[in-house]
């Protein structure tokens, strides 16, 4: 049994859209702010190492992490097209496989730790280790918000008129991904 | 808000995801042929800041901050409320 989102009046209507855009405003906001966090680590790892990349670190690794984020951020635009189209089964299945996928990304960044060759002392190793833990942080925290998200569509919280919580959290997982568009190059690729 | 119907919607982000698949293969390769490297920098650069604005643009919905787009949301939740 699941709870029905109520009819609303032309005028809570107008507010719950007058609202959405204002929350949508400020979670731009976060965006910047996050973002700046992340260009400063960006900078921090060439102010410190220059374009040094070291020869042992595992490419392959880092090309099928980057995959597997990119196929995440698919899962997550159908899973919120589904929900914003009324589909919220389909949308909480892709929904639940965004986080999977996004746990496995979180568990690939642990493999690439395990088996790295240089140390957090290092210079490289610094900026590594700092920039994937970061950046992993704000994946396990977006598997976290991405699960409620699924478990909020199970009890009938979001409508094709109102799911705003699902588009807030499903561009929070873009915003994520396009932190790793920046980072990967800068880590894996630069030479 | 919906807008084009939901089929259409992800048809698109099928197209979406398959650009950004295609520039992340041609950045690894790009990033393996190119010794030098002021010129790799700017390579990865135009591939990521692309990447990104795709994705910005196509998934994040950036146009949606548009005070056309308020409007006609707000509009749009009128219609469907009365």
């Amino acid at each position: 049994m699941t709870a029905q989102a109520p009819a609303l009046s032309p005028a809570d209507a107008t507010r719950q859209a007058r609202r959405t855009q204002i929350n949508r405003f400020a979670l731009w906001l976060f965006f910047l702010s996050d973002g700046l966090l992340f260009a400063i680590l960006a900078a921090a790892r060439f102010y410190i190492n220059g374009t040094h990349t070291p020869d042992e670190l595992n490419q392959f690794v880092g090309l099928v992490i980057t995959s597997v984020l990119l196929l995440s951020s698919y899962t997550a635009f159908r899973g919120e097209t589904a929900i914003a189209h009324g589909n919220i089964a389909h949308g909480r299945l892709m929904l639940l496989l965004t986080a999977l996928i996004g746990a496995a990304f979180a568990i690939g960044v642990g493999i690439e730790w395990s088996i790295a060759e240089f140390d957090v002392s290092e210079g490289y190793g610094t900026s590594f280790f700092s920039m994937t833990g970061m950046h992993a942080a704000h994946v396990i925290s977006g598997v976290a918000l991405l699960l409620i998200a699924v478990y909020r569509a199970g009890r009938g919280e979001y409508s094709a008129q109102h799911h705003w919580g699902v588009s807030a959290i499903v561009m929070y997982w873009h915003f994520v991904d396009v932190v790793w568009v920046f980072f990967y190059p800068t880590l894996y690729l630069v030479q | 808000m919906a807008g084009a119907s939901e089929g259409a919607a992800q048809r698109r982000g099928v197209y979406v995801i398959a650009v950004l698949a295609i520039a992340t293969l041609l950045e690894f390769v790009v990033a393996l042929a190119i010794d030098n490297t002021p010129l790799l920098i700017l390579g990865l650069s135009i591939f990521a800041v692309a990447k990104a604005a795709v994705i910005i643009d196509e998934f994040m919905h950036a146009r949606r901050l548009a005070p056309s787009y308020a409007a006609a949301e707000r509009a749009e939740a009128e219609e469907a409320s009365a």
